[in-house]
C-alpha cells in the first residue's frame, strides 16, 4: 500500500436512486479497486489527496443495499470517521426519508462521527427541495450541509476535500486517528460548509 | 424489509459449474457449467475466484461454501466440492440456503461425473433443476439407471441439529464454548468480526454456524464466508462485517490498519478480542450457556438452544415492549423494552442501538401490523420463561393482538392500508407494486390476502370469513399453528422457515403458498360467489380502496407465478376429473384462462417431465379440493394438517387415478426417461393446501403467538430438555407443563371448529 499519512473511512447513506454512487465516481474518477458491489453488497473506492503537504487516503465505502434499513443504528457507521447523508433534490421523499436515516443517530448524544448532508442532482431542473430547507434540516440535527451535482461534478471534489480537512484538523487535535469512533468530539459545530462560499445557486 | 433471501425462488439451483483453480500462468476458470445460456455475467466473473479463494489443501474431498451479496443485498449460495483427484470444483449457485441439500447434491453429480456414462450428467442437472420442493414435499431424481436416487425435502423449521447440520456440526467440534460464546457476544455487539481457519470447509461452516446462532435475527452486515485473496481490503472496512478469512489471506494484512477487530482462530481454537462483550452479558446467562455449550456429547439441536435460550433471556421481553392500542400502528417501545429485564439494562440499552435488533423488531412488527403473525421456536422459548417469570406477557400480547386484529376487521381495510404507506420504503415499494400490477405476485397474493377479508363486496362471506381469512393470513408458513395443535406427530412437518434464516427462508415459502392458496381462494371457497370473475375484476372489487391503479393489473406476472399458472393450466385440462362439473370448476376454469396467457409468455423454458410428474401429484391434491368441494371432505383435513393420515388416503388414491390421464399428454422427453424428478406428496402436504388457504377458522385460532410443534415440545420437554429447563429453574412436573399442555388442548378447540366456519359458506 503506498504511503500516506492519515486514512479516513467515509460511509454512504441515503434512499435508493440519490446518486451515492455516482458522487463516489465522480470524485473518484476511476481510481478504485475494480467494483464488487455486486458480489460482496458493498462497494468502497479510494483516494489519496493532499491537505496542507501531508497525504490523507480517504476510503469511501459506498453501500448498496442498506435502503433495506428502515433506520441505521450506530454500530453501522462506528468505525467510520464521516457519514454522508444523501437525497435528491429533486425528489421529496428522499428528503423525508431523512429522520428515518436518523433516527437512532440523534438518540444517543455520544456519538462523534463527522455527519454531512448532501442534497445532490442540482443539475436537475426539477428541483423540489429548496435550498435552505436542505440547510436548516442540517443545522437542526448537526450536520454540514452541500449541495452537489454528480452529474456536473459540482461541488463533489469540495466535498471530499472539505471532509478531508475538517478529520485531518481532527485527528491532529487527537495524534493519529483511531477507527473505533474515538474521534475527538466535533464541538457541536452546525456551520454548514456551503455557507461561507456562493459557489451554489440556490 | 430486511430478507437477505430472495422472494422469488424459481429454480432449485441456479447454476452448476466446475472450476479449474487454475495454475501460474492462469487465473482459476469455469471449465464447464450448466445451463449453458447462464448470463449473469458478474457472478460467472467472480465464481472461480470464490472458488479457489487460496490454494486448497490437496488430500481429501472438501464441501465449503460462499455467499455472493447482489447489490440489492439479496444473498447467493455457492456450494462447492473440491476433488482432489481431479483438482476442481464443483459448484452449485443457489438462492437457497440449504447446506446440506445441496452437499448431498453434489455428491450425486460427482457419482455421475466419475461413472462410465458421462453423458448422463446434464439431463441429470436438467431434471434436477426445477421449482424447488415446497414444505412437505420430496423431490427426488433417480439416475443411474434407476440405481441411485437424489432426494430431497424443503428444510422444515426446526432448530439446526447436529450431526443432521454440518455446519454446525463442523463449528461445534472445532471450537471450545468459550470461543463459541465470546464469538456469539461479539455478534450481538455488532463487532468486525473475522473468522480465520486453514480450511476452507471449516471455515465456511464456522461463519454460516455462527450466524446461525443469532436466531432468530440474523447477521445485517456484510457478510463474506469466504474472503477471496483480491478482496482483502474488505477487512478495513468501517461498519460490521462478518467475514471468514483463510489462513493465507490473513497473512497478508497489515493488523495496524485493520483497527479494532474480533478475530477467532478456528485452528487454533482462540478468540482474540479487544472488547468485553461477554463480559457485558449477565454472568448467570453466560454461565449456563457455557454449561450447555461445553458437553460436548450434545447432539440434536442442545447447541442451537442453549443459543436460543439465552437470547430469550436476553432479548424475549421485547413481547412485552410491543404496544399494542386499538385502531393505531402497533409499536415498540424501547423504554418498556430496557425495562423487561432488570439485571441487564446496559446490555439491552445497547443492544436497541444495534442493526440486528432493529431489523428483528422491524420484522416483527411488520408481520403484526399487517395481520399476518408469527410464531417460531423463539416464541415458544419465551413462553416459557414467560411462565416462569409469571409475567404472563405471552398471554397478555395475544389476547392484546386478538382485540386489536378485531377492531381492525371491524374498521375495514383503510387501516392496514395506512400501516403499509408509513411503512419503510421497501415494504411501500412492495405495495405498490401490488397495487400496480402485480409484477410481483409475492407482494401481490399477500395483498389480496389483507384486501379480500375487509371487503364488503361478499356480503355472504364476510362475517364468518372475516376472522377466517385473517387467520389464512397468518396460516402462511408464517405461522402455521393449528397445524400443530393437531393430535398427531407430523414427521416432516411445517413450513416454517429453517431457523437459520427464519423470517427470508418464510418468505419464500409463503410465497409458495400463497400462489397455491390465491388459486385456491379464487377457485374454492368464493366461487359460488362471484363465479364469473376474473383475477383483475376480483381485485376490483375485493380492494375498493384502492381502486386507481388496479386497471394495470392484469399485465403478466414475471417469474415465479409462472409456477403457479402453469399448475394452473393442468388443473383446469386434467383429464377425466371425476366430479368435475361443479360450478366451482368451471369458474375456476375461467380464472384459469386468464392467467394462462402469462404462462404461455413466460414458461417456454419449463422443464418438462419432471414438473410434469409433480404437478401431476398437485393435481391430484387439487382434485380432491375441487372434486369434493364440500365441507364434507375439508373436515377431515383441516383439524389435522400435518397429520396428514386422515387426508392422505383419498388423496394420493386420485392422485394415482390422475397420474394414468396426466402422463401421456404431456410425456416425458425421451432424453429425459431415466430421470424422473417426482415431487411426492410427503404426510401433511394435502392437508397443507386445504389448511393454508381454505380452513376458515375463527379468529381465536388465529393466535400468532401460540406455541407451535406443540406435542413435540412436551415430549421434548418430558425428555431431553429437561435438564436445560431446569436451568431455567422451571419445574415442569409442577406447572409449567401442566399449563402448557393445557393450554394446548385449549387451543385445540378452535381448530376443531373449522368445520363449523366452513357451513357458514354454504
Amino acid at each position: 500500500m503506498e504511503d500516506y499519512k492519515f486514512l479516513f473511512k467515509v460511509v454512504l447513506v441515503g434512499n435508493a436512486g440519490v446518486g451515492k454512487t455516482c458522487l463516489v465516481r465522480r470524485f473518484t474518477q476511476g481510481l478504485f479497486p475494480p467494483g464488487q458491489g455486486a458480489t460482496i453488497g458493498v462497494d468502497f473506492m479510494i483516494k489519496t489527496v493532499e491537505v496542507d503537504g501531508e497525504k490523507v487516503k480517504l476510503q469511501i465505502w459506498d453501500t448498496a443495499g442498506q435502503e433495506r434499513f428502515r433506520s441505521i443504528t450506530q454500530s453501522y457507521y462506528r468505525s467510520a470517521h464521516a457519514l454522508i447523508l444523501v437525497y435528491d433534490i429533486s425528489c421529496q421523499p428522499t428528503f423525508d426519508c431523512l429522520p428515518d436515516w436518523l433516527r437512532e443517530i440523534e438518540e444517543y448524544a455520544n456519538n462523534k462521527v463527522l455527519r454531512i448532508l448532501v442534497g445532490n442532482k442540482t443539475d436537475r431542473e426539477d428541483r423540489e427541495i429548496p435550498r435552505h430547507i436542505g440547510e436548516d434540516f442540517a443545522q437542526r440535527h448537526g450536520m454540514y450541509f452541500l449541495e452537489t451535482s454528480a452529474k456536473e461534478a459540482e461541488n463533489v471534489e469540495r466535498l471530499f476535500m472539505e471532509i478531508a480537512v475538517e478529520l485531518m484538523e481532527q485527528a491532529k487535535c487527537k495524534e493519529l486517528p483511531k477507527y473505533d469512533g474515538s474521534l475527538g468530539p466535533i464541538n457541536g459545530k452546525t456551520t454548514s460548509v456551503g455557507d461561507s462560499s456562493c459557489c451554489l445557486r440556490s | 424489509m430486511g430478507s437477505r433471501i430472495r422472494d422469488t425462488v424459481r429454480f432449485l439451483f441456479e447454476l452448476f459449474c466446475e472450476v479449474s483453480p487454475g495454475d501460474h500462468l492462469r487465473e482459476p476458470y469455469i471449465i464447464k457449467k450448466y445451463p449453458e445460456s447462464y448470463k449473469n455475467e458478474g457472478e460467472l466473473k467472480n465464481i472461480p475466484k470464490f472458488t479457489f479463494p487460496c490454494q486448497l489443501e490437496n488430500t481429501f474431498a472438501q464441501y465449503y461454501s460462499f455467499v455472493l451479496t447482489s447489490e440489492d443485498s439479496k444473498y447467493t449460495f455457492c456450494f462447492c466440492r473440491f476433488d482432489p483427484k481431479s483438482n476442481t470444483s464443483l459448484v452449485l449457485l443457489s438462492h437457497l440456503p440449504w447446506h446440506d441439500i445441496f452437499y448431498k447434491l453434489l455428491n450425486c453429480i460427482a457419482n455421475l461425473i466419475n461413472s462410465p456414462g458421462k453423458g448422463e450428467l446434464s439431463s441429470f442437472l436438467e431434471a434436477c433443476r426445477i421449482r424447488p420442493p415446497m414444505p412437505g414435499h420430496t423431490l427426488k431424481v433417480t439416475y443411474n439407471a434407476g440405481h441411485s436416487a437424489f432426494t430431497c425435502q424443503c428444510p422444515d423449521n426446526k432448530l439446526p441439529s447436529i450431526p443432521e447440520n454440518f455446519n454446525l456440526t463442523e463449528y461445534f467440534s472445532a471450537m471450545d464454548s468459550k470461543c463459541m460464546a465470546g464469538l456469539w457476544a461479539a455478534l450481538l455487539h455488532e463487532r468486525r468480526v473475522a473468522i480465520v481457519a486453514t480450511k476452507p470447509s471449516r471455515l465456511s461452516a464456522c461463519v454460516q454456524a455462527a450466524n446461525t446462532t443469532l436466531f432468530p435475527m440474523s447477521w445485517q452486515h456484510i457478510f463474506i464466508p469466504i474472503l477471496p485473496k483480491h478482496l482483502v481490503d474488505y477487512l478495513l472496512a468501517p461498519m460490521p462485517f462478518l467475514i471468514g478469512v483463510p489462513r493465507s489471506v490473513m497473512e497478508g494484512v497489515r493488523m495496524s490498519e485493520i483497527g479494532d477487530v474480533v478475530i477467532l482462530d478456528v485452528d487454533e481454537n482462540e478468540l482474540r478480542t479487544p472488547f468485553n462483550d461477554l463480559e457485558s452479558l449477565p454472568s448467570d446467562l453466560v454461565t449456563s450457556l457455557k454449561k450447555a455449550l461445553n458437553d460436548k456429547n450434545a447432539l440434536g439441536d442442545a447447541v442451537s438452544r442453549a443459543f436460543l435460550r439465552a437470547l430469550v433471556c436476553l432479548i424475549g421481553g421485547y413481547r412485552d415492549a410491543i404496544k399494542i392500542e386499538n385502531g393505531q400502528l402497533i409499536t415498540f417501545n424501547p423504554e418498556a423494552f430496557v425495562r423487561t429485564r432488570k439485571h441487564m439494562q446496559p446490555f439491552l440499552k445497547k443492544i436497541l442501538q444495534s442493526q440486528i435488533f432493529r431489523q428483528f423488531i422491524d420484522e416483527r412488527l411488520d408481520l403484526l401490523n399487517s395481520g399476518r403473525g408469527f410464531n417460531d421456536e423463539f416464541e415458544v422459548e419465551c413462553n416459557f420463561y414467560a411462565d416462569k417469570l409469571n409475567t404472563g406477557s405471552g398471554q397478555k400480547l395475544k389476547q392484546q393482538y386478538r382485540d386489536w386484529a378485531k377492531t381492525v376487521k371491524k374498521e375495514g381495510g383503510a387501516f392496514f392500508k395506512t400501516v403499509k404507506d408509513k411503512a419503510n420504503p421497501a415494504v411501500q415499494s412492495a405495495v405498490k407494486t401490488v397495487r400496480q400490477g402485480g409484477k410481483n405476485m409475492k407482494s401481490a397474493v399477500k395483498g389480496l390476502k389483507n384486501k379480500m377479508p375487509r371487503t364488503g363486496s361478499r356480503p355472504s362471506s364476510i362475517n364468518t370469513t372475516d376472522d377466517s381469512r385473517f387467520s389464512c393470513g397468518s396460516a402462511t408458513p408464517v405461522s402455521s399453528d393449528s397445524s400443530d395443535s393437531s393430535p398427531a406427530h407430523d414427521p416432516l412437518p411445517p413450513r416454517e422457515p429453517a431457523p437459520t434464516l427464519p423470517l427470508d427462508l418464510l418468505t419464500e415459502m409463503e410465497f409458495l403458498f400463497a400462489s397455491q392458496k390465491e388459486k385456491r381462494r379464487d377457485s374454492f371457497p368464493n366461487s359460488s360467489q362471484n363465479s364469473e370473475v376474473s383475477l383483475a375484476d376480483k381485485a376490483k372489487t375485493l380492494s375498493p380502496c384502492l381502486p386507481p391503479r388496479l386497471p394495470e393489473r392484469p399485465q403478466p406476472p414475471v417469474r415465479y407465478p409462472i409456477i403457479l399458472t402453469r399448475k394452473l393450466i393442468d388443473w383446469s385440462d386434467a383429464p377425466t376429473p371425476p366430479p368435475r362439473a361443479t360450478p366451482a370448476v368451471s369458474n375456476n376454469a375461467h380464472f384459469i384462462s386468464n392467467i394462462t396467457k402469462n404462462d404461455v409468455k413466460a414458461t417456454s423454458d419449463f422443464h418438462t417431465s419432471t414438473i410434469c410428474f409433480t404437478e401431476g401429484n398437485d393435481k391430484a391434491k387439487l382434485k380432491l379440493t375441487l372434486s369434493s368441494n364440500q365441507k364434507k371432505v375439508l373436515q377431515p383435513t383441516a383439524p389435522s394438517p400435518c397429520n396428514g393420515t386422515a387426508p392422505k388416503p383419498p388423496a394420493s388414491s386420485v392422485g394415482r387415478a390422475n397420474h394414468g390421464g396426466a402422463k401421456p399428454r404431456l410425456a416425458p422427453r425421451a432424453d429425459l426417461a431415466p430421470y424422473k424428478a417426482k415431487v411426492q406428496e410427503s404426510c401433511g402436504s394435502d392437508s397443507d393446501l386445504i389448511k393454508l388457504d381454505d380452513s376458515p377458522t375463527n379468529l381465536e385460532d388465529f393466535d400468532p403467538l401460540k406455541c407451535r410443534d406443540k406435542n413435540q415440545k412436551v415430549e421434548q420437554i418430558k425428555a431431553t430438555d429437561s435438564a436445560l429447563l431446569h436451568e431455567y429453574g422451571l419445574d415442569f412436573s409442577q406447572f409449567g407443563l401442566l399449563d402448557y399442555s393445557a393450554g394446548s388442548s385449549t387451543r385445540q378447540e378452535p381448530t376443531s371448529n373449522v368445520p363449523k366456519g366452513w357451513t357458514t359458506f354454504n
